[in-house]
């Protein structure tokens, strides 16, 4: 079975923003964020803070950005 | 990556998805109204308690003095909006990325009190309390 390739493209400098149903899940994607970024020579600058309804839809987001180590 | 234990300088409140800067102290209080539920049905001596509602709020005390954020503050108080509200540990640049430790959690508050103390020759001191408004998650 091939592995889903969920990869995105990381721009230093430019949030990345996040959104799923429940906490874990957007911790998840943030963490396969962060190793994605780490393996591209990024590293978190600011956020990753994970809101919870911020547009009243009961879903959880987060925005990132990562600049060059 | 979480630690086990962490320092005051690591847990950090944040507004609108931010870590806010220049921050002193912060704390947070989460607290349940309770109601005696006690009646005459009630086995033994001791009193039944149900909690009937709950509650939340986080107050952050800051040297952050610029024009900008001091307007913003004030702007935010007289709009009575409401804001995305939380907390969690924090690593990185000026320790201000979020670690997504287990204890953080976000929810929607409203600025309700808001303080700007300044004395001769000191930095300004701005401390503002977020009263939360529906569920923290």
């Amino acid at each position: 079975m091939s592995k889903k390739n969920d990869t995105i493209a990381i721009v230093s400098g430019e949030p990345v923003t996040v959104i799923a149903d429940s906490r874990n899940d957007v911790a998840k994607k943030l963490a396969d964020l962060r190793a994605q970024a780490a393996s591209e020579g990024l590293t978190p600058a600011t956020g990753g803070f994970i809101e919870y309804n911020t547009a009243g839809d009961g879903k959880f987001s987060a925005v990132i950005t990562f600049v060059e180590s | 990556m979480a630690l086990t234990k962490i320092m005051g300088e690591h847990f950090r409140t944040f507004v609108g998805g931010n870590a806010v800067p220049e921050a002193v102290n912060c704390s947070v209080t989460i607290s349940g109204s309770m109601e005696d539920s006690t009646t005459k049905d009630t086995v033994g001596s001791y009193a039944q308690e149900q909690m009937t509602s709950k509650d939340w709020n986080v107050s952050v005390e800051t040297r952050d003095a610029s024009l900008a954020s001091l307007r913003a503050l004030i702007t935010r108080f007289n709009s009575d909006a409401k804001v995305t509200v939380g907390w969690d540990q924090t690593a990185g640049t000026q320790n201000r990325v979020a670690q997504n430790a287990p204890f953080a959690r976000s929810g929607q508050a409203i600025l309700n009190d808001l303080s700007i103390q300044a004395n001769n020759r000191t930095n300004i001191q701005v401390s503002s309390q977020y009263q939360g408004s529906g569920a923290l998650a």
